[in-house]
């Protein structure tokens, strides 16, 4: 019975040193460490010694877990059985069983980027060969990155070879070594191994394939093996008016009336309404009757060749090309005088009461319309159906306007009007207003002459007025376009090491309030693109978002002094105000 | 009869031996098994270092290894079972066994104890010079452990913002270690009364119980150079910043608007790169640890 029970007491004990086991088994896995290193080197050496082509297989341990199972089990089995002569308890069995499984496991992290695999290949070079022999086509790939300005990788490890003397490393084909089975490898019949007293320049040399392996290439935001960048951030910035616009000067663009009798212009600080001459409209409509994809200098241009001789033609030309110009503006609002602007432009009483009524509906959400005429009058069709087509024809020529004329007022948007200077009684009438909540277009002066009417006021009172034309400052917005006035294109250069003194000496040259004397054909020449950081296929899947804007250094940012220190302490004017120990 | 007793007694011990009744519950067991593993992990440090500095007592020039372990997974399984068999028997012709013929019934219970560590060994050059630059200092003191790297133990404040090498600031912790804590000899059999102890080949390195604090003082410089981020910028010495500077160009020939370049510029406007030069290394490639040891508990890998 005890042969029974001792070995199931002596299985339960032995569960206890589960954790010294397990701390005895991660020593001696970390201790293999160093075993793994030292083969993992002479491995690649003996590959290129075998040829030179060869690309060392170098792969460094990421990760390892140790582990122990033990198992306890105990069965039992009791049977009972029928004989011939009686029914019973026939025999009992019990099986213990006790194991242990010890695991021990290495992750791998074999090199793979190509510029790695290549500089391991010509370390090995370096040392079976010599380091005239370690590159063929990749000079200065083992040099340091600081100081070899030549394109390339550059892994910094030139200083860490150099240091090995010559013959440290045995080579023999087709014999085995005499030394015994630690410090040496073999590929096919060649074999590589260190005597004993080598042992310094081995673990020298290891440390330069670890250098190599573990340098961030293709994941940080610098490579570590390329010379550090000089790049420069190019911005050029040119006005939109520069670039090519399309301006239609049909009849079906701009009509006749229009240009005979509703060209506005400013002149000093008033809105001048005035008209071309027939022969004039006569000689535009000839040269100038289809749309034309021009610059607004050049369409300008084109349009003062066919005005009469007159000093002011070319501010008249340009007032031409902006109505021309698409998109065209249009709005119709009584702030312009629309009433008697429709009455001048021949339309009827009645029409004219309609037509206003629509605009000023308030239901009408469609004030300012950017667009083609035609795109215009559909919208007229919409509104006025009713109407007839030549009576649209003429509202849109008043509804014309020149967009760089006027701006938009949004007084509801006004805040502070008390510390403006006006009264209380003026500040309840204009918030008061229903009309001043909607978005008025206009020139300032109409926005003031608008305040006033509410006010019921007029120019007269000049110190009045002064305060709305603040207001009207506040309330201002120029009409925006669908596109921006300026175009900034930007783009990061990479500069050539061998124009950096130049570029300096150009700098510092410069007078003084003028541009420095670079051409932009200068920059192309002194600069290569920039193409950001390669970046690598990452293991856990994961995406890199392909950047050519470099991540730059945040700015330092320094809290003043005083913030730091808090507010002064009240200054002590006798000893006895001092506090006591 | 009285065997028979002790047979029923046998069958049924595994069933008392796994319950919580006798203190053999899992829970307990668990908690049991963990405190055994976290023990561990404190003399497997003091034991790689040991280890370590035996190394570099055979060769100065050895590289020592080190690995950290990062995470650790204790288990423990029971599973009990019980199966019956019965046998039942029909003979053609009948005779006197015909009907029951035999019952038999099968308990088994089992437990499985699983302990692991995860560990990510030190890859990196500069480690593993600064781990082997501390063990020579304690063994040949500090000139030889500065004479290779002279600045890779010290305060990168020390150092020249030029400097772009790493610097782990364990010096101070190093002069302060008490003296002659550890004890070395090439010997063939383990000290006697030694604490700690560790050996590479014949060369045996250990600590007496007064020497433990310096031993366990020398194992926080070893983790402080193992688990610093490579990339901390805590290692470099830190220069002024660069400057970005703008100015406008112009192309006179063939005007293409105003350009403006920006550059960054050192304080005496020579031109420099945005970013200073650092030397970014890969460290821990590896899977997330906690994860590890648990895929390894599961027996998924």
């Amino acid at each position: 019975m005890r042969r029974v029970i001792f070995p199931l007491i002596a299985a339960l004990a032995c569960t206890g040193c589960l954790s010294v086991s397990l701390k005895n088994h991660t020593e001696r896995q970390i201790h293999s460490l160093a075993k793994y290193r030292e083969q993992a080197t002479l491995e690649c050496l003996a590959v290129v010694a075998d040829n030179p082509a060869n690309l060392p297989p170098f792969a460094n341990l990421a990760d390892g877990v140790t582990q122990i199972q033990d198992t306890l089990s105990l069965s039992a089995t009791t049977l009972f059985a029928r004989s011939a002569s009686a029914f019973g308890f026939s025999q009992q069995a019990i099986q213990p069983l006790v194991s242990r499984s010890p695991k021990v496991q290495w992750n791998l992290a074999p090199v793979a980027d190509y510029t790695q695999l290549e500089a391991l290949r010509c370390a090995c070079r370096w040392v079976v060969y010599g380091p005239d022999e370690a590159c063929d086509e990749c000079a200065g790939i083992l040099s340091d990155p600081q100081t070899d300005l030549s394109p390339g990788p550059h892994f910094g490890v030139a200083a860490r070879l150099e240091k090995l003397p010559h013959g440290w490393l045995h080579i023999s084909k087709g014999h085995i070594p005499p030394v015994g089975d630690r410090c040496r490898a073999h590929f096919g019949d060649t074999w590589v191994w260190v005597l004993p007293e080598d042992m310094p320049y081995l673990n020298e040399f290891m440390l330069v394939l670890l250098d190599i392996s573990t340098l961030n290439i293709g994941q940080a935001n610098q490579n570590p093996t390329e010379t550090p960048r000089v790049l420069v951030h190019l911005t050029v910035t040119q006005k939109t008016e520069d670039t090519p616009h399309i301006y239609d000067l049909s009849p079906a663009s701009v009509s006749d009336y229009k240009l005979a009798n509703d060209l506005q212009r400013m002149v000093k600080g008033k809105v001048l309404v005035f008209g071309l001459s027939a022969a004039e409209i006569q000689r535009l409509r000839l040269s100038l009757n289809a749309p034309f994809v021009l610059s607004e200098e050049d369409y300008v241009a084109l349009v003062e060749q066919n005005l009469d001789p007159k000093p002011d033609r070319k501010e008249i030309a340009r007032v031409v090309a902006e109505l021309a110009r698409q998109p065209q503006a249009f709005n119709l609002e009584t702030y312009r005088g629309a009433r008697s602007a429709l009455l001048q432009a021949g339309i009827a009483e009645a029409d004219v009461k309609t037509i206003l009524a629509k605009m000023e509906d308030p239901s009408n959400p469609v004030r300012i319309v950017f667009g083609r005429r035609a795109e215009y009058l559909e919208h007229l069709k919409k509104l006025l159906p009713a109407m007839a087509a030549v009576t649209r024809e003429r509202v849109a020529d008043v509804a014309q306007f020149s967009a760089s004329l006027y701006s938009v007022f949004n007084f509801s948007r006004v805040s502070g009007l008390a510390d403006a200077g006006l009264n209380p009684e003026q500040i309840r009438l204009l918030r008061a207003d229903r009309n001043l909540d909607l978005p008025f277009v206009g020139t300032p002066d109409q926005f003031v002459n608008k305040l006033l009417d509410v006010l019921g006021e007029n120019r007269g009172n000049v110190a009045l007025v002064s305060l709305l034309q603040k207001v009207a400052a506040a309330a201002r917005t120029p009409i925006v376009f669908t596109y921006s006035k300026e175009l900034s294109f930007e783009q990061e250069r990479l500069l050539r090491p061998e124009y950096r003194e130049y570029i300096r000496d150009m700098i510092q040259a410069a007078v003084p309030g003028k541009p420095v004397e670079i051409s932009w054909e200068q920059w192309m020449v002194m600069t290569t693109p920039f193409h950001g950081a390669r970046s690598n296929v990452r293991p856990d899947g994961s995406v890199t978002t392909p950047v050519t804007t470099p991540v730059r250094p945040a700015t330092l940012r320094i809290t003043p002094l005083p913030d730091l220190l808090g507010p002064p302490r009240p200054r002590m004017e006798t000893l006895q105000e001092l506090p006591g120990p | 009869m009285r065997q028979a007793t002790w047979m029923w007694l046998l069958a049924l011990l595994p069933v008392f031996a796994c319950t919580g009744c006798v203190g053999l519950g899992i829970a307990p067991r668990l908690a049991k098994r963990s405190i055994h593993q976290a023990a561990s992990n404190m003399e497997l440090h003091y034991e790689q270092v040991l280890y370590d500095l035996a190394m570099i007592a055979d060769e100065p020039t050895s590289l020592p290894v080190y690995a950290p372990t990062y995470a650790g997974t204790p288990a423990v399984t029971d599973n009990a079972q019980i199966g019956s068999n019965t046998v039942l028997q029909h003979f053609v012709p009948a005779n006197i066994f015909e009907g029951f013929a035999q019952e038999s019934m099968n308990p088994q219970l089992q437990r499985q104890d699983v302990e692991n560590w995860s560990v990510d060994p030190i890859i990196v050059p500069e480690k593993l010079e600064a781990i082997r630059a501390a063990c020579q200092w304690v063994i040949y003191g500090p000139e030889r452990a500065t004479r290779d790297h002279p600045g890779l133990l010290f305060n990168p404040d020390d150092f020249p913002p030029e400097d772009r090498e790493r610097h782990f600031n364990v010096a101070d912790r190093m002069s302060a270690l008490p003296q002659s804590w550890l004890r070395y000899e090439r010997r063939l059999h383990p000290p006697r009364g030694a604490a700690y102890a560790a050996h590479f080949g014949d060369m045996w390195a250990w600590v007496t119980p007064e020497g433990v604090q310096g031993l366990a003082d020398f194992t926080l410089v070893i983790q402080n150079i193992a688990r610093v981020d490579i990339n901390s910028l805590t290692l470099f010495s830190i220069g002024m910043r660069t400057s970005s500077f703008s100015f406008l160009t112009l192309d006179k020939e063939q005007p293409k608007g105003q350009v403006e370049a920006t550059v960054y510029v050192d304080p005496l406007l020579f031109l420099t790169p945005d970013n200073p030069y650092f030397r970014w290394r890969i460290e821990g490639t590896a899977t997330n640890a906690s994860l590890r040891t648990q895929i390894s508990t599961a027996g998924l890998r």
